[in-house]
């Protein structure tokens, strides 16, 4: 069962010469800067927050000799700045250019031309001196003689807070340049309570934005809407035109429990924050941001970085993450949706994007910096570039343990410099590897740093990237603490790929034209840079554009938006050549503004379904995702006989489910609620014709994990005895047990032309992973039913976590076959043999699929007349990766003998199983971890054997998974399947449902999937990237882009139904404690 | 002086024919328990036990060596057995064995079962059986108390493991509830409750959890002039006019065993002995002072820890009934967003004051055995970077223990008075009917 083609990495690699890597480290460049920190006396990391977080590096030409040069920012020692004298040699002349900067602790740097005259300044930020004076910000001015004047208390740019970093562009775009500051936190974190106080302004710092006016700078923040309080850890500041409006917009990364910023530009008026319209998900601790089209469709996308590290070694000693209730008490207080991990914001093109760092293998890069999104090899898509590392591993948990010892405690109330010195030696210093992905043939990220001789092992704090060398790659310097600087030179033009480099110059102030936007068509690749030089992790990049254009020779369009009215559109341009572009070129132009057409519509709609409230990891600890927001569940039927469907609204615990009817005008109203059962929590439902009176009857199934009632697990049957103008509905009976249910799948199995039910069973409450028993259902013709599991289909008693269900031929031998799916479970088939159900077990393409299923259909996808089942699993964009090679195995036992099933949930690797679980999760459900390892370290490396050891696991109940991705299986008609993973795209979330509908009624269906889920725990990190996708069925299954189909649906989808409409179809969608959404298509 | 000491021994064996027993020297100098006693808290503190599973840590090692130490005088002395809640009859000494070496033992098998850093203990009875091979003990002494120790031992372990804490373990952690009035986790680290289920450990005297329960709390009503908003706004007011003998008295009892620290990315704890520790520290000034002896000294550790253990479990149960919420909580929602208590509010419902219930019940206990009228001098928490107070009874020192936490800024004074009333109940119940005498 291949299903992955080869990686693309094999070419990367064919592409260099074997002994000479992308990138080279010249020795003798001239360039001996090294970030070095001394520990000074009253100044470390446990009194000085950012203690670590290094210097940047700025690239630009400053003396206008057509090379560029290099800056760079030290925190203890002076910056220092290279000029470039070719053949990639640089001079250090920071004492006769006057920039070595007189202010401790300099960080971010930004090179622009702010007072317009065409030569480049340099801004420095600073963070001042232990004391935590003498910080203000400098600005040397180009005297364009190769040296500077520091003027930034003339320009008012002296600011005094705790700078990060600073980026100039033209917000107003009144021709000169603006700034946006970015000030850290004066407060220590530990000072600062978990309140959300963002909208007051810290009087002595916070970000700022300053208005040049005629070359002063003047604090505007206030009246322009930007953030300034005391909970802003800000530490990276990305400009970019997120609504494509030509106007600069603003995302702002901040450290620690703050959420991060997003600033949408009204017209150069003022800003509004609107990062949750925007964004699902972000990063908690981020860092460094960048953006850039990475997919070349035009589209910019945002990658943050945060410092989760990518092997659970590591993880296990390094990282804590906070509990449900924090994460509950974070969002609720306006913290929004934040996980432990880089978050790449895919842009969906329709003003959403779907987080999909996981799924694209880019979210763990350990303690990342910055980074920053450049075509590194020139083959004319954008790399990611990631620098990383910690001097001192202050999070390493055995030194916090150590730490907070009590002889240590008592050390540091007497002697502290003795002892923070002692604590500094006894920290772990792990220098990494930085990180260079590129994606590869399937659309997934490789890192491949090592093969492009990136991945010297360092602490590395900014970054830049610029051609010094002039031949059209980009060359990057690095800026490491306590090893030289990094300068490394770029060999994309030994392997064939062409490139084009822009000049850009602008008008007015803006000599330099930032801000402006180049767009390369080549093919069917839009090739985008946006011309904002600060970027990354507290740098500033080269002027000079480089585009990579791979294998073409030329473009056929290229664009350049100079701003909202200008621009420049040259064709058919020959590669590798340099191009000088100005303004005073450009045409006058008009933003077009065109709707695209899309399919669907929205309708507006108040229908809500209202969780209640119930954490299931308060009562089982160690499992990952809870089973008590399935809901709602959706069923249509024409109630009322008008020709138009109407429907039935599942409720959670303690809500009654609803029949709503249309109007018939496409507006639903309540008709009836089942109140007497509202503490059932309805998990699916389907209107069918039990008793065969024609009209529609209603099977409601009853699920969840928090009910202690088991009445309350009853599934329900409601025989329609009213008119066929008024349904009255009537519970009647059921042979069953309670259950948590999961599905019911109504089918005639015996071909006696009634409706028979196979009843699918998700859990025993209180006890995930124990099989439970489902049921089928025999329907005597008069809606009576009988419990016939054990005489057609036995295997049914423990099954297993069913979580959906469905009936087909499969076999074309005319009698219905049943699918089940599950969690923990393969796609199991139980062959209709006449007289009993025979499950089979080695159905070709249905062997290894044990997943995480969440729901099955039936398609004829490939339109070959067969039908093929389609089933919908986790997802790819998770922390959980599973194969048949090296399945997820969940080891439930009672370890502690205490009467209680513990779960264990492990990967697999190097033959052996590994908990995912921490130390301290572990140890709180089971004590004996404490006992057994004393400290971090002894645990981080152990496999679920070396803990309970063999016979003790030998009495365990082992489940498995071994795919997590959605998939379909082809109907090959002779009995056995091909299966076939569905699209990356639709990998990035669980998929709750799916179904075949046409949407353009041409005979060529579509199929549309949902799903989402948020029930799982912080470390796990929720899902929410699926906005509703809709894939072309046919030869391939090809995802629909979001921006033609319409339609965007955010947040946690169960179940949705085409309804037949009054004026079109209608596409309803039920979501978990939220609004219904309803669109007409 | 040291070294003269250590080469005495080979003299003596030497020169004379006399059997060497320097050991029992030791062996009956109650210095000796106070040092394993002492021993155990430092690794109760090491090892971070919630106060309420630190009162467990404390109690079972202390019976295990009583129930060994009251063979010395088995006339004056009465078993436990039949006394606490399922304890059978524990067995008997041979011989050979020496009672005070065998109690130690017993003790330090049991408190090694219970702590987490095993080898702290193991080194611990290494070093001291060694020192007392060198000063004369005979093997076959040795042994045969060290298996009655372990004999004990076994005993109350078998008995400790049906005391419902290996099953509360996996209980349901609680459900933060939406509702102002209850409880919800505090800054800075928001931790989970800790032991929601601790009501279901067996009590040792009492007859059950909610055997003496406080009155209720007051009815939450945050509409100012309640009696409720009252106590709210004392707690807040005092917080910001602390003076320094206050500020003394909340910092002296803080005895919280786990308070966190931040620095940007790292997160340190400090440590510090819990409440019951601290009372266990009281009890070793006390034994000390009266000159108990050695069986004396046991005894007054047992009897006092096993008051603190029934008080905790009867003020958690009130505490996870009631789910009062913390002042912190409503005073930065409500009065100022920046407010912080001076000691850092422990992770568990606000009502009863554990501190003000198991004081009480420890006082009511000491003051049975040393008498009212004892003033003592309580260095407890020196060693932790406080200073030393003074107090004229045990009561006194409970008195100051309970309203230290409204200086604190982490109690109302509902919780305060109600505890010690809560306290004083369960104490004069175990002084009752828990009896050592015969």
């Amino acid at each position: 069962m291949k299903i992955y083609p080869i990686s693309l990495l094999v070419l990367v690699m064919a592409c260099n010469t074997p002994d000479q890597p992308l990138f080279t480290q010249p020795q003798d460049t001239g360039i001996d800067f090294q970030n070095t920190l001394a520990n000074e006396k009253g100044f470390d990391v446990f009194r000085y927050r950012n203690y670590y977080n290094g210097g940047g590096v700025a690239i630009g030409d400053v003396n206008n000799d057509g090379l560029s040069d290099v800056y760079f920012t030290s925190n203890q020692e002076s910056n220092r700045l290279y000029l470039n004298k070719g053949e990639f040699t640089f001079d250090d002349v920071t004492e006769k250019a006057l920039v070595a900067g007189e202010k401790p602790w300099s960080t971010g740097v930004a090179m622009a031309d702010i007072n317009g005259d065409g030569w480049l300044d340099i801004y420095v930020c600073n963070s001042g001196d232990p004391k935590g004076d003498n910080r203000d910000n400098e600005l040397f001015i180009n005297n364009q003689d190769e040296t500077f004047t520091e003027s930034a208390e003339s320009y008012g740019l002296n600011d005094q807070g705790f700078s990060t970093h600073a980026a100039f562009f033209d917000f107003d775009h009144d021709g000169d340049l603006d700034c946006y500051l970015l000030n850290n936190s004066f407060r220590p974190v530990s000072s600062l309570p978990i309140e959300n106080t963002r909208d007051q302004r810290d009087r002595h710092g916070g970000d700022k934005f300053y208005l040049n006016d005629d070359g002063k700078f003047i604090d505007v923040s206030d009246q322009v809407g930007v953030f300034g309080s005391v909970i802003g850890f800000g530490l990276g500041i990305t400009l970019m035109d997120i609504n494509e409006d030509y106007w600069t917009d603003i995302y702002v990364s901040n450290d620690f429990f703050e959420r991060d910023y997003l600033y949408i530009n009204q017209g150069g008026k003022h800003f509004t924050e609107e990062l949750e319209k925007y964004f699902d998900q972000i990063s908690v601790f981020s860092m460094g941001a960048d953006a850039a089209d990475l997919n070349n469709d035009g589209l910019e996308e945002v990658f943050v970085t945060d410092m989760l590290p990518p092997d659970y070694k590591r993880l296990k000693q390094t990282t804590s993450f906070d509990s449900w209730d924090l994460q509950q008490l974070k969002f609720s207080r306006g913290f929004y949706h934040q996980y432990m991990k880089n978050t790449m914001q895919l842009n969906n093109g329709d003003g959403s994007f779907s987080e999909v760092g996981r799924l694209m293998g880019v979210d763990a890069t350990d303690w990342s910096w910055g980074t920053l999104l450049f075509d590194m090899d020139n083959d004319g898509l954008k790399d990611i570039y990631i620098t990383n590392g910690i001097y001192k591993d202050v999070t390493d948990q055995d030194f916090i343990a150590y730490f907070s010892s009590e002889e240590n405690m008592k050390k540091a109330k007497g002697n502290v410099e003795e002892a923070f010195s002692d604590f500094d030696k006894r920290m772990p210093s792990t220098p990494l590897a930085n990180y260079a992905f590129k994606l590869d043939s399937i659309g997934k990220y490789q890192n491949v740093a090592d093969v492009w001789g990136l991945a010297k092992p360092s602490f590395s704090n900014g970054a830049a990237y610029g051609d010094l060398d002039n031949d059209g790659d980009l060359d990057v310097v690095v800026n490491n603490i306590n090893q030289p600087a990094s300068v490394y030179l770029n060999h994309a033009e030994e392997i064939g790929h062409h490139f084009l480099r822009l000049k850009l110059t602008g008008k007015d102030q803006n000599p330099f034209a930032i801000g402006a936007e180049v767009k390369a068509v080549v093919g069917d690749q839009i090739i985008t840079y946006h011309h904002y030089p600060t970027r990354g992790f507290q740098s500033s990049m080269d002027y000079v554009i480089t585009l990579g254009l791979g294998a073409s020779e030329k473009i056929d369009r290229l664009e350049i938006r100079w701003d909202e009215q200008w621009v420049t559109a040259l064709a058919n341009i020959s590669a590798d050549t340099t191009l000088v572009l100005s303004v005073s070129d450009a045409e006058h132009t008009s933003i077009r503004i065109s709707e695209p057409k899309s399919y669907f519509k929205k309708l507006s709609t108040k229908i809500t379904h209202l969780e209640n409230q119930f954490v299931d990891f308060d009562r089982e600890r160690l499992i990952y995702q809870g089973l008590s927001k399935e809901g709602p569940c959706l069923a249509k039927a024409d109630l009322n006989a008008d020709g138009l469907d109407d429907f039935y609204f599942g409720g959670a615990k303690n809500s009654p489910g609803k029949i709503y009817l249309n109007t018939g005008a496409d507006q639903f109203v309540e008709q009836f609620s089942f109140d007497g059962e509202a503490s059932s929590e309805d998990v699916d439902a389907v209107f069918f014709d039990a008793d065969a009176d024609g009209d529609q009857d209603l099977y409601v199934v009853s699920g969840g994990n928090d009910s202690f009632n088991q009445d309350d697990y009853l599934d329900r049957l409601y025989i329609n005895i009213g008119t066929t103008r008024k349904p009255v509905f009537q519970r009647v009976a059921l042979p069953l047990p309670p259950a948590s249910g999961a599905c019911v799948s109504p089918g005639d199995m015996d071909g006696d032309g009634d409706i028979d039910l196979f009843i699918g069973t998700r859990s025993i409450p209180g006890k995930y992973g124990k099989p439970a028993s489902s049921y089928l259902l025999e329907n005597d013709g008069k809606g009576g039913f009988q419990d016939v599991s054990g005489k057609y289909m036995n295997q049914l008693s423990a099954f297993g976590m069913v979580t959906d269900a469905i009936w087909l031929d499969y076999d074309q031998d005319k009698d219905q076959d049943l699918v089940v799916v599950g969690d923990w479970m393969a796609i199991t088939l139980f062959e209709n043999k006449g007289n009993f159900f025979q499950r089979k077990f080695n159905i070709p393409g249905l062997e290894d699929t044990e997943g995480w299923w969440r729901s099955v259909t039936v398609a004829d996808i490939n339109q070959d007349g067969l039908l093929d089942i389609v089933a919908g699993n986790l997802g790819l964009n998770s922390k959980f990766k599973a194969s048949p090679d090296q399945p997820i195995k969940l080891f439930l036992g009672d370890y502690d003998e205490n009467g209680t099933q513990d779960h264990i949930y492990t990967f697999y690797q190097d033959g052996k199983y590994i908990p995912y679980h921490l130390r301290s999760d572990l140890a709180m459900q089971l004590t004996m971890i404490k006992k057994k390892y004393p400290d971090f370290k002894s645990y981080a490396d152990q496999s679920i054997s070396d803990i309970f050891g063999e016979e003790m696991l030998s009495n365990t109940l082992q489940l498995a998974a071994k795919r997590l991705e959605s998939m379909a299986f082809v109907n090959a008609g002779n009995g056995s399947f091909t299966p076939v993973v569905l699209p990356l795209k639709s990998q990035v979330s669980p998929i709750y449902k799916m179904a075949t509908v046409d949407i353009e009624k041409d005979g060529s269906p579509e199929l549309l999937a949902m799903g989402n889920f948020l029930g799982t725990k912080p470390e796990e990190g929720i899902y929410d990237a699926n906005h509703g996708l809709l894939m072309s069925v046919g030869n391939k299954l090809t995802v629909i882009a979001p921006q033609l189909t319409g339609l965007l649906v955010r947040g946690d989808v169960r179940d949705f139904e085409i309804l037949q409409g009054k004026n079109a179809r209608l596409l309803l969608i039920g979501k978990n404690n939220d609004y219904a959404e309803i669109y007409s298509f | 002086m040291m070294k003269k000491l250590s080469l005495l021994p080979i003299l003596l064996v030497c020169l004379s024919c006399e059997p060497d027993l320097r050991y029992q020297k030791i062996l009956a100098d109650p210095e000796t328990y106070q040092s394993a006693m002492k021993r155990l808290t430092d690794i109760i503190v090491y090892d971070i036990f919630s106060p309420p599973v630190a009162s467990r840590v404390y109690v079972y090692p202390n019976i295990a060596a009583y129930e060994v130490a009251r063979h010395s005088s088995p006339e004056k002395y009465a078993s436990l057995s039949g006394q606490l809640a399922d304890l059978t009859e524990t067995p008997t000494p041979g011989d050979l064995v020496d009672i005070n070496l065998a109690s130690l033992h017993a003790f330090l098998t049991v408190g090694k079962a219970l702590i987490f850093s095993e080898e702290k203990i193991d080194n611990y009875a290494n070093a001291f059986y060694q020192k007392l091979t060198d000063h004369g003990l005979p093997s076959s002494v040795k042994s045969e108390s060290l298996a009655f120790g372990e004999q004990v031992a076994s005993h109350i372990l078998k008995w400790t493991d049906g005391d419902m804490y290996k099953q509360t373990r996996t209980y349901p952690k609680y459900t933060v509830r939406s509702e102002q009035a209850y409880w919800k986790p505090t800054p800075p680290d928001y931790m989970e409750g800790i032991e929601p289920h601790w009501r279901e450990i067996r009590t040792l005297v009492l007859d059950s959890a909610e055997q003496y329960p406080p009155i209720p709390p007051l009815p939450f009503d945050m509409t100012s002039g309640s009696t409720f908003h009252t106590q709210l706004m004392e707690v807040y007011d005092i917080g910001k006019s602390l003076d320094q003998e206050q500020t003394e008295i909340a910092e002296f009892w803080d005895c919280n065993p786990y308070v966190s620290h931040h620095r940007g990315h790292a997160m340190f704890a400090t440590k510090k002995i819990t409440p019951g520790g601290h009372w266990m520290g009281i009890t070793a000034i006390a034994t000390r002072q009266a000159e108990s002896s050695f069986d004396e000294t046991v005894e007054a550790y047992a009897r006092t820890s096993i008051a603190l253990f029934d008080a905790f479990i009867s003020c958690w149960d009130e505490k996870w009934k009631s789910l009062m919420v913390r002042p912190e909580t409503l005073i930065n929602e409500h009065l100022d967003e920046d407010w912080l208590p001076l000691l850092q509010t422990p992770p568990f419902p606000e009502y009863t004051s554990g501190h003000s219930v198991i004081s009480r019940a420890a006082a009511v206990t000491l003051t049975d055995i040393f008498g009212d009228d004892f003033s003592f001098n309580d260095t407890t928490e020196v060693e932790y970077g406080l200073t030393e107070r003074k107090f004229n009874s045990f009561m006194h020192a409970s008195e100051e223990a309970a309203i230290s936490r409204l200086y604190g800024g982490i109690h109302y004074m509902m919780a305060i008075e109600n505890g010690v009333d809560q306290g004083q109940k369960v104490g004069e119940h175990i002084v009752r009917n828990l009896k050592t005498r015969r």
